[in-house]
């Protein structure tokens, strides 16, 4: 199942399909590595529910809900949670 | 001398380094971008002495902000013989995306593994032989907290500066690895130095590399026209971006081996994060911490035991009821006199403490001390003046406020250094958006506390111009350690003379930060809605993990900060006290004056002049014969804001003795110079200006909106960069500091004018949301553009 | 206008030094205005990439 980020619950977590965005907003998700590939947990909201910090790469990010409404995952279950990174 | 550069991820540690390895002591904070500056050192332990650059902290070598900016251009342009890059093994991944840039680069290259203990304590693994085998430089374990591993890697970067290295790039499994070459190709036949990095950053439709590369240009723009890759299609930024990762990952990531299978651990600091950030507690718990900050730098009662105690029908027993004291209040012997400095019927916070101890038992001593030999040293009157009252008094009252500037500061630093504040940031960024600004911003406000000038240079992680300035514009407000013993001084006086010793000082104080914010608040969204509309730029942050502010950071900070005060005290505020005291000795026919003569002064008369300008704030033409002193202090903060304070307690100190009791609102000359701490000859001199409390909290309102010290606007004229905001600013201060005066002094002195207020607000609010619907068109003076 | 003071050799002391100061202080920020040192704190030693001044320097 497919969906963006923004969607996503309280400990879920998939792996990035694509990243959109105006220009200068996608260009710094890159640089942040999300990029497709890229594995995500979402940790948790901040009180009124925006930001998000999310976990990528070994660290912690905070986004705003409509920059990552740009990203798109595909959510992944706890069974295949032991996969080894791409 | 050789020159080495710092470069690496905000955060990795590279300060810390840079400290280590230098011996300076530059700031070193845990906010993603607060190392803003180049930072110069020498590195003395290789075989020869080596200059060291502390680059900004920066993620990638694009052109989106200004530190990455300049970073690039000093690898590029001053050309280190070696760029040191650091590493934080604990997102190794995201470290090296920064690094493929760099190895792109035809320089020397050695990489420093830092926080090497942190992988090791989570039982994670990295295999650095191997790492460096594949990146093809050098990589040294380190870890720059401990200072392990550090002669091993300058060592290395030296013997490596010695070499040539030629860039390479890990994209050479990607589509675009032809046209790369391509372009290497042709920029070298140009003679360009860096033929690979800029190759890559010109196909990549860098910015700063197409205007500098126009000839280049037609190359790539030719073959993207042909090219189509299925994620991506021609979004060559993109396929660039990608690739480096999915080389990372590929090849480097392998490195590191993990002690749990499992891919997202939660750490000690993910523990404290849930309940520090916590979505319902999250903000309660900082107003809290935020309130105790306060309450142990000012509280007289503390944790209110005194209160707690009265309650209970058994209120603790002064010093008095003891029995401690002489008939006159003095304490009867030295070990009473420490002993008040802990308690006297109440207990004080810590921060009171070490203030009672600094003036009570040390500077007082030392400067009463001094008074009295001056006094008996057999000098002309005038020259005991000069040095008693003006130049003692005056420094002395500012030196006093040592202990609490550097006990706030203390709080704010370790709150910053542990990585609390990028927290903060996160959970207000909600909150700050409705004003349009992003939480980003709460952190330089934050630094406002400390000192004006720090913070607003930090707005330049801030990418957004007109956030920037709405930012710079209101950092003034947060009350920067300069204006703290304005706060102080007159609090002190309002209970003191005014409520009778009720009151307590640290709600006066808190109560008087807020007033800051409130106005600052009010002023984003005023400025938000008009001049600087703006969409509210994005807020991509990294937030680091806590950690336990390092004592050997935080005395250095802390040193630092003290050393930056007395040096201004003694060069700035000295020779402001001298310059006042002189003006307001001599007449304009430089008739030297009495003490009781002062109003005949120069300095009186030309304040005198512009008295009237403060009467709708309540310090005006409506005060008594000494009113004009306010003038002169509000003018004197313009050198510096502790100016306010030394002023008021110079001209004090020299009223003093020509003051009967009366006048002095029942503070007596005795008890003045008892005080050693200057602040009575302060209160005195207030309360001889017949100043009402309104006016008084006028005073201090209009001291914290107003134009600050030269030092701050100075900077905020250099990070504005644009003129014509800057005259703004100033306007803006000027126009703030009047309203919000009249506001407190009105309000507070006839209470039904607040309807008044209300009525003038809601007419804005009108006319603001009119124009901005376009319902009302505002015909402005066509100026010239800049 | 001095005349009308009674000096000692203390209170010349005095004069001069505070004189000093005075001009000292004046003198000292006029030259780090010129040197570009600009209004910063001195934390950086004066090679700030953010003084205005500097900017021109090296760009």
């Amino acid at each position: 199942m497919q969906k963006t980020l923004d969607k996503f619950a309280i400990g879920e977590h998939g792996v990035v399909k694509s990243v959109g965005g105006e220009g200068k907003i996608k260009r710094r998700l890159f640089d942040m590595g999300i990029t497709p590939g890229a594995e995500i947990l979402l940790r948790k909201r901040a009180p009124l529910g925006d930001p998000l910090e999310i976990t990528v790469r070994s660290y912690e990010l905070s986004l705003r809900i409509t920059e990552a409404q740009c990203v798109t995952l595909e959510v992944r279950d706890a069974t295949t949670a032991g996969e080894a990174v791409k | 001398m050789k020159r080495f550069a710092l470069a690496g991820n905000p955060n990795c540690g590279k300060t810390t380094l840079f400290n280590s390895l230098t011996g300076a002591t530059a700031h070193v904070g845990n906010w993603p971008g607060v190392t803003v500056d180049k930072r110069d050192g020498v590195y003395k332990k290789c075989a020869e002495p080596v200059a060291i650059v502390d680059l900004p902290g920066i993620y990638s070598l694009s052109p989106y902000t200004p530190e990455e900016v300049i970073a690039r251009n000093y690898i590029l342009d001053e050309k280190p013989d070696c760029v040191i890059n650091i590493v934080d093994a604990t997102n190794l991944e995201r470290n090296l995306y920064l690094t493929t840039q760099i190895l792109e680069m035809d320089v020397p290259v050695v990489i420093a593994l830092n926080m090497m203990d942190a992988v090791e304590r989570q039982g994670d693994k990295i295999d650095s032989k191997e790492l460096e085998k594949r990146l093809g430089v050098p990589v040294i374990k380190i870890s720059a907290l401990k200072e392990q591993g550090l002669a091993e890697l300058m060592d290395k970067a030296f013997n490596e500066s010695k070499k040539q290295r030629h860039g390479s790039t890990v994209l050479q499994d990607t589509p675009l690895a032809h046209l790369i070459g391509d372009v290497r190709i042709a920029l070298s036949g140009q003679n360009v130095g860096n033929p690979l990095f800029h190759a890559i950053k010109l196909v990549e439709g860098d910015e700063l590399e197409v205007s500098m590369h126009k000839e280049t240009l037609p190359m790539v723009e030719e073959f993207k026209e042909t090219f189509e890759d299925e994620t991506f299609g021609n979004d060559f930024e993109a396929l660039v971006a990608d690739g480096r990762y999915k080389y990372i990952s590929k090849y480097f990531a392998p490195v590191l081996t993990r002690k749990s299978k499992e891919k997202f651990v939660s750490t000690r600091s993910d523990r404290a994060d849930k309940v520090l950030t916590n979505r319902w507690a999250g903000i309660p718990i900082f107003l809290v911490i935020l309130f105790l900050i306060f309450h142990l730098t000012f509280s007289e009662n503390f944790l209110f035991i005194s209160t707690f105690a009265e309650w209970a029908g058994n209120p603790l027993p002064s010093l008095g009821d003891l029995g401690l004291l002489t008939e006159e209040g003095d304490p009867i012997n030295y070990g009473v006199r420490w002993l008040a400095t802990i308690y006297d019927g109440t207990i004080y916070s810590p921060g009171v403490i070490v203030n009672n101890i600094w003036n009570d038992m040390m500077v007082g001593e030392l400067f009463g001390w001094i008074q009295g030999l001056i006094e008996g040293s057999g000098m002309e009157a005038w020259a005991v003046g000069l040095l008693n009252n003006g130049i003692i008094e005056g420094l002395g009252a500012v030196l006093s406020f040592l202990p609490p500037i550097l006990t706030l500061f203390l709080f704010f630093s370790i709150l910053e250094d542990s990585g609390y504040m990028a927290r903060i940031a996160f959970i207000l960024d909600r909150m700050f958006r409705r004003f349009g600004l992003s939480g980003r911003s709460f952190l330089p406000m934050i630094m406002g506390f400390g000192c004006s000038v720090p913070a607003m240079i930090n707005t330049r992680t801030l990418a957004d111009d007109k956030e920037r300035t709405a930012t710079v514009r209101v950092i003034p407000f947060f009350s920067c350690g300069a204006k703290l013993p304005i706060l102080t001084a007159v609090a002190g006086a309002i209970i003191l003379h005014f409520t009778n010793g009720n009151g307590s000082a640290d709600l006066i104080t808190y109560a008087m930060y807020l007033l800051g914010i409130v106005v600052a608040i009010v002023s984003v969204l005023l400025m938000r809605a008009t001049t600087l509309k703006g969409e509210t730029p994005p807020f991509i942050m990294e937030l680091p993990a806590y950690h336990a502010p390092q004592f050997k950071n935080l005395m250095a900070h802390l040193w630092d900060k003290t050393k930056h005060f007395v040096k201004k005290a003694f060069t700035i505020i000295l020779a402001s006290t001298i310059l006042i005291w002189v003006l307001s000795h001599f007449s304009f026919n430089w008739k030297l004056l009495d003490d009781e003569q002062i109003n005949e002064s120069i300095l009186a008369s030309v304040s005198m002049l512009f008295q009237p300008l403060f009467t709708p704030l309540g310090f005006g033409s409506q005060l008594g014969e000494y009113g004009w002193v306010f003038v002169v202090a509000a003018v004197a903060g313009l050198i510096a804001k502790e100016n306010v304070i030394s002023t008021f307690a110079t001209l004090g100190a020299c009223l003093m003795a020509v003051l009967n009791v009366a006048d002095l609102g029942g503070i007596t000359v005795d008890a003045i110079y008892a005080d050693d701490s200057g602040i009575s000859a302060v209160v005195a001199m207030i309360a001889a200006t017949n100043i009402t409390v309104p006016g008084l909290i006028s005073f201090i309102a209009f001291n914290m909106t107003t134009i600050p010290c030269f030092a701050a606007v100075g900077t905020a004229k250099s990070e504005l960069g644009n003129k014509k905001r800057f005259n703004w600013t100033l306007v803006f201060w000027v126009v703030a500091s009047y309203l919000v005066g009249a506001i407190v002094y009105t309000i507070g002195s006839w209470w039904w004018t607040l309807f008044i207020w209300l009525a003038v607000v809601a007419g804005v609010t009108c006319l603001i949301v009119l124009y901005n619907k376009g319902k009302i068109k505002i015909k402005l003076p066509k100026r010239a553009s800049r | 206008m001095l005349s009308c003071l009674s000096m000692g050799v203390g209170e010349i002391i005095l004069t001069v030094a505070c004189a000093a100061i005075v001009v000292g202080v004046i003198v000292g920020v006029i030259i780090r205005k010129k040197k570009g040192k600009g209004a910063c704190c001195d934390e950086c030693g004066g090679n700030c990439p953010h003084c205005a001044a500097n900017r021109n320097k090296n760009k």
